[in-house]
């Protein structure tokens, strides 16, 4: 039988796949942040999963806004990093499990879950640095994947988004989804954004570190209490683009109600991005 | 009214604030962010010339004609003569007030390789270091 064995969680930057790319991760600026990534590549090592589940948005690389999917699901059996206007990012390419993405497909639709079906996909980094941080080496390097992915899409860019209960219990039927998979296969759940951070207007630049611990603290003690933040407060509280966080929802939703935090790592600042990771385990 | 309600079976107690309710809170409060500018179906119609055009720059051989005649590889895309000037003198704030989307906008940028923190410091009216200062000071919240 399949078994969510763990989530993880993480902020997603561009310009942290760029400091990996180009070797800059023991500069002053970028080691406190990947020194704090260590720990959270020996417990993903461990678990030594079949298959990762990567909960993310699509920034502009295959979504534009003629066409905006609220969640999304990949059903490739390989996915390449993309373009996004500085090139794609130089890491192997993803390989994906079809067979499991349209078990997944089945069992979302027969809960009510109406995916966008990808047959064919680039994933951006939103996808690819949080696999660089947990999977690559101390400085993000990777010769090959050593899980095979499956992306979960969340518009997190043309409001309104969903809200924050419906990615939650998303994250439910995903899990419902892998208990009903006939194959052994044992699977880690990644939820990616956040954490607080504003990119666009004169607010750009704003972080709330008060509220993402909070968050943090949250998704262990008081998940359902997350659930019930609207969109426009996660916007006031963690910045236009820090609602990215009903992200880390999803994968909540996929754990049991009450977990275990194995490890948390948080840093002000990657960029603009004030950059948390969090290591969770069913209790 | 009421039986209407009655029928779809979404009558609702009066404890609870009405979806239209709930949506215009939502959006109230969004709005009342100062230097910030919604994303909403409305702001999404209002540039989407320039943000299609943006988009289009994750095709490097789009990113080679725009750099060889960036007025004709704008027209392509129909921006405004307002939207080409803010293209031409590459005002971040501007873009963004005009409709634009921060994630397409930044292609734009990228074309420049001019860094987030710089759009970041432009959209602010601070120098670099200033904007740096900004950022860092949330280190100690
Ligand atoms: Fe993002």
């Amino acid at each position: 039988m399949a078994e969510i064995i763990a989530a993880v969680t993480t902020s997603h930057v561009p310009s942290i796949g760029i400091a990996m790319d180009s070797g800059i991760t023991q500069d002053p600026y970028w080691k406190p942040l990947f020194d704090g990534y260590l720990p959270a590549k020996e417990f993903v090592k461990e678990l030594k999963p079949d298959v990762t589940i990567v909960v993310y948005n699509d920034h502009g690389l295959e979504v534009f806004l003629d066409r905006v999917p609220t969640f999304g699901i990949g059903a490739a059996a390989q996915y390449l990093s993309g373009d996004e206007g500085w090139g794609p990012r130089p890491i192997p390419p993803f390989q994906g499990d079809p067979e499991l993405s349209w078990h997944l497909i089945e069992h979302l639709v027969a809960q009510e879950f109406d995916m966008t079906m990808f047959q064919e996909m680039n994933v951006d980094h939103g996808f690819s640095v949080p696999m660089s941080v947990f999977f690559g080496g101390p400085a993000g390097e990777v010769e090959e994947w050593p899980t095979r992915v499956i992306p979960i899409t969340v518009n997190t860019i043309q409001f309104p988004l969903p809200m924050a209960a419906r990615c939650f219990k998303l994250g439910q039927a995903i899990r419902k989804a892998v208990d009903a998979y006939p194959k052994d296969t044992r699977v880690l759940i990644m939820g990616t954004g956040g954490m607080s951070h504003q990119l666009q207007g004169e607010r750009s630049g704003f972080m709330q570190p008060n509220f993402d611990r909070m968050f943090l603290d949250k998704m262990v003690t008081d998940p359902m209490a997350l659930t019930r933040i609207p969109n426009g407060v996660f916007m006031k509280e963690a910045g236009h683009e820090g609602a990215e966080l009903i992200m880390w929802l999803v994968a909540r939703g996929a754990m049991n109600m009450e977990v275990e935090e194995v490890y948390q790592h948080y840093h002000v600042s990657a960029s603009l991005t004030a950059a948390g990771l969090a290591c969770y385990r069913n209790k | 009214m009421s039986s209407s309600r009655e029928k779809t079976g979404h009558e609702e107690t009066g404890d609870e604030p009405s979806i239209t309710e709930r949506i215009e809170e939502d959006k109230r409060l969004a709005r009342s962010l100062e230097g910030t500018y919604l994303f909403d179906g409305t702001r999404s119609q209002k540039n989407y010339p320039l943000n299609k055009m943006c988009m289009s720059l994750t095709k490097p051989e789009n990113r080679e004609a725009f750099a060889a005649d960036e007025v004709a590889y704008c027209a392509r895309f129909g921006l405004s003569e307002e939207s080409l000037r803010l293209v031409r003198e590459r005002d971040w704030i501007g873009m963004i007030r005009s409709g634009g989307n921060i994630y397409y906008v930044f292609k734009l940028a990228a074309i420049d390789h001019v860094s987030m923190q710089h759009v970041g410091a432009q959209q602010n009216s601070m120098t670099l270091e200033e904007f740096r200062a900004k950022l860092n000071a949330h280190k100690d919240q």
